[in-house]
């Protein structure tokens, strides 16, 4: 069971920033994220484009300002839950929470603070009858274990940077490798993409284009699929079907953990601390909402620094806090790390 | 004061809606949508991310031509 103070779902720029203001108040934090890395949707969606709104940055690229928030948090030593989805929360007798992944991992803390975003980011499943049916026998959204394709006949769909990469690294696994796409362009790194064109010029891909995945066969396990390439059907053997259509974010299970809901977003009390109906739990940022709510990280920012405010409170009841500047307290990591404003120099003129 | 114009919108469940558009907000018609609280989801908003807010132009009037990246957004969308 890991044990942490403010346990926080979803690891974007406003549950990141969480991580400091709980530090400068001596809290540990723990962060949950679906995604395999930290960021949410700057690192999942748009890595690579600028945010012209963030204080005093005159302009910054999203994954730029997901690394310097976690330099910013490494002296607070959040710890990490990631690759799983926070599917179930329960209450203690002492109070506490207990939430647990899909993949079973039992975080307990006192204090829950849901900065899940826009949601956990789901596979886009292409609509194709059977699909649900050959899930786990013959189809997958996501490659875990590449050994997994190793000398078998593997098909992939999409047009972006993860159909060009799997396309390229799974050609040196598999028996046979088709990529299919709906039109000859495909939107991804130049690199991967004359890679892909050298892999089809030496006749180690198949590529099918213009085309579409119109029907899955097979009986217990998947063992082809219809293609429909301008009206010609073409019928094509194979063990896996791989569709990489992105991901996109649903809100998920923590729509039934008994919090108010609105609109797809988790009510708070935006007068106060951002608090949900029930106690202890937080919303901030892009999942919560209120009147006057605005989804941006600016705002997420300071809806993460009242509510570690508040949750120092109700984890210390009896303790007595001020604010502190950190010009004037400098910021103490839990790694031992110090640091302080540079002294001024006072010296006699004689 | 700059014009309004006006834009008829049908929505998935046949019903119109009508909507009234300033010409100084730089909003386009997912944002439209957005403004008037319509269930339009947009996710990325407006990156040509996701192909989340997809809409038919039934009118004739002059639009720019769909970018590379609207373009690469489509044809991984489904239903289009």
């Amino acid at each position: 069971m890991i044990k942490t103070d403010i346990l926080i779902i979803g690891a974007g720029p406003t549950g990141l920033f969480a991580v400091f203001e709980a530090g400068l108040l001596q809290l540990k934090c723990h962060l949950i994220d679906s995604l395999p890395m930290p960021g949410g949707q700057c690192a999942e969606i748009y890595p690579k484009k600028p945010i012209y709104d963030i204080p005093s940055h005159p302009e910054i690229l999203a994954g730029d300002l997901v690394k310097n928030l976690e330099q910013q948090i490494a002296p607070f030593q959040p710890g990490y839950t990631l690759g799983e989805s926070a599917i179930s929360i329960e209450k203690t007798a002492e109070n506490a929470f207990i939430v647990t992944t899909d993949k079973g991992t039992q975080h307990q803390a006192p204090v829950v603070a849901i900065a899940g975003g826009l949601g956990t980011f789901e596979p886009r499943k292409p609509p194709l009858k059977n699909l649900a049916f050959f899930e786990d026998k013959g189809v997958s959204y996501i490659i875990k274990e590449p050994e997994m394709y190793r000398d078998k006949n593997v098909v992939i769909a999409g047009g972006g940077d993860s159909a060009l990469d799997w396309t390229i690294f799974l050609e040196n696994v598999a028996a046979s490798v088709t990529l299919i796409h709906r039109r000859n362009e495909f939107r991804g790194a130049l690199d991967s993409v004359e890679k892909v064109q050298h892999l089809k010029n030496e006749g180690r891909i198949q590529l099918i284009t213009p085309a579409e995945v119109t029907a899955l066969e097979g009986d217990a396990k998947l063992s082809s699929i219809s293609v429909d390439k301008q009206g010609e059907i073409l019928k094509i053997d194979c063990d896996h079907f791989i569709p990489l259509f992105g991901l996109t974010p649903k809100l998920g299970p923590i729509a039934n953990w008994g919090l108010e809901i609105e609109k797809n977003a988790i009510k708070v009390d935006n007068t106060l601390d951002y608090q949900t109906n029930i106690p202890g739990i937080y919303a901030i940022g892009d999942v919560n909402t209120y009147p006057g709510k605005l989804k941006l990280i600016l705002c997420g920012f300071h809806e993460a620094t009242l509510m570690c405010q508040s949750a120092f409170k109700k984890i210390y009841p009896e303790k007595r806090n001020v604010l502190k500047y950190t010009t004037v307290s400098g910021v103490s990591g839990f790694d031992g790390s110090q640091k302080q404003a540079a002294k001024s120099t006072i010296k006699a003129i004689e | 004061m700059s014009q309004d114009i006006t834009i008829y919108l049908t929505d998935r469940e046949g019903k119109l809606h009508t909507l009234i558009a300033p010409t100084d907000m730089q909003m386009n018609l997912m944002e439209i949508c957005k403004a008037y609280e319509l269930p339009v989801e947009g996710t990325c908003g407006g990156m040509a991310m996701c192909a989340s807010c997809q809409c038919y132009v039934e009118s004739d009037h002059p639009l720019a031509e769909r970018s590379e990246d609207e373009e690469a957004m489509l044809s991984e969308a489904f239903y289009v």
